[in-house]
């Protein structure tokens, strides 16, 4: 009963609304912005890739098979970084989407779905960023 | 009368009992990524200072960091710590919202996420102009070297 008293206490008001209609406009942008930074990436990638590996001889002594493992590793880790940042950015892109249709047609459902989204694109970031700090102990400690 | 009229706007919505425990386990996760962010930084500055500019080089390797290194190392660390302290700003204001009822702090917690997502955007738009500057200048430039 108590429970049920005090969710009432807690509205969608103007304000909120407005934060939240900001939250939607900026992430939805912030979102497409980063998907077409990641497209530039692998336009540069491509255009740019004989000058890229022509670097690697210099960089590295290895003998051309271990230059042609580094060429492979370097696609797949530019694959995964890709999908990992699709499905980031589908996470926030969703729940931008969401929020904004669940205020204009006060749907609640709609915007609990779409904080659920947003929560899990800051799940995900908060995992990758102990990952990217797992890493960075180790060329830490390895250097 | 005005503010009357824009919150009817929004009667049908309210933070139920799934809304805010989205909110609050939206908000926890933020402090997680607050808190590794703080340690990553932590950890660039110890590295920063143990590997200071000019290090020993072997050969074409480099042992230590260059001073344009340290420098955006330096940017990139002052800048991680503007966009966390919205984060932080969110994930404080909002469990406190949250927990006391208190529809101000729970507001300006939304606020303080939406200014992330603004600083973000901008930091993006910044970096990708550099980038594409730098790659146009590489690709037309022809003999000058950039990287």
């Amino acid at each position: 009963m108590e429970d049920n008293t005090s969710v009432q206490e807690l509205r969608v008001d103007a304000e909120a609304a407005a934060g939240l209609t900001g939250i939607a406009r900026w992430g939805k942008f912030f979102g497409v912005l980063v998907l077409a930074g990641t497209g530039l990436f692998f336009l540069l990638l491509v255009v740019l890739w004989d000058q890229l590996v022509g670097a690697l001889p210099e960089l590295d002594t290895a003998d051309r098979e271990t230059a042609e493992i580094v060429k492979v590793g370097m696609i797949i880790v530019c694959l995964i970084l890709a999908v990992i940042i699709g499905v980031l950015m589908s996470f926030l892109l969703k729940s931008a989407s969401r929020i904004r249709n669940g205020l204009r047609y006060n749907d609640s459902l709609l915007l609990n779905s779409g904080l659920a989204s947003l929560r899990n694109y800051f799940a995900m970031y908060a995992v990758l960023s102990i990952i990217q700090l797992l890493f960075s102990l180790i060329g830490f400690f390895v250097r | 009368m005005q503010t009357e009229n824009q919150t009817d706007l929004f009667a049908g919505v309210s933070f139920d009992i799934t809304a805010r425990e989205h909110i609050r386990s939206m908000a926890g996760w933020v402090m997680t990524g607050v808190v590794v962010a703080i340690l990553g930084y932590i950890l660039s500055a110890a590295d920063l200072a143990i590997h200071p500019a000019a290090g020993a080089e072997t050969g074409n390797f480099s042992m230590g960091l260059s001073g344009l290194e340290m420098s955006v190392s330096i940017v990139f660390i002052l800048v991680g710590l503007v966009v966390n302290y919205f984060l932080y700003r969110f994930a404080i204001l909002a469990r406190r919202g949250l927990n006391n009822q208190d529809q101000a702090k729970l507001n300006a917690g939304f606020h303080s996420l939406k200014l992330f997502f603004i600083v973000t955007s901008v930091i993006c738009i910044v970096t990708l102009a550099a980038v594409l500057l730098l790659a146009l200048i590489k690709v037309f430039g022809g003999e000058t070297a950039i990287w």
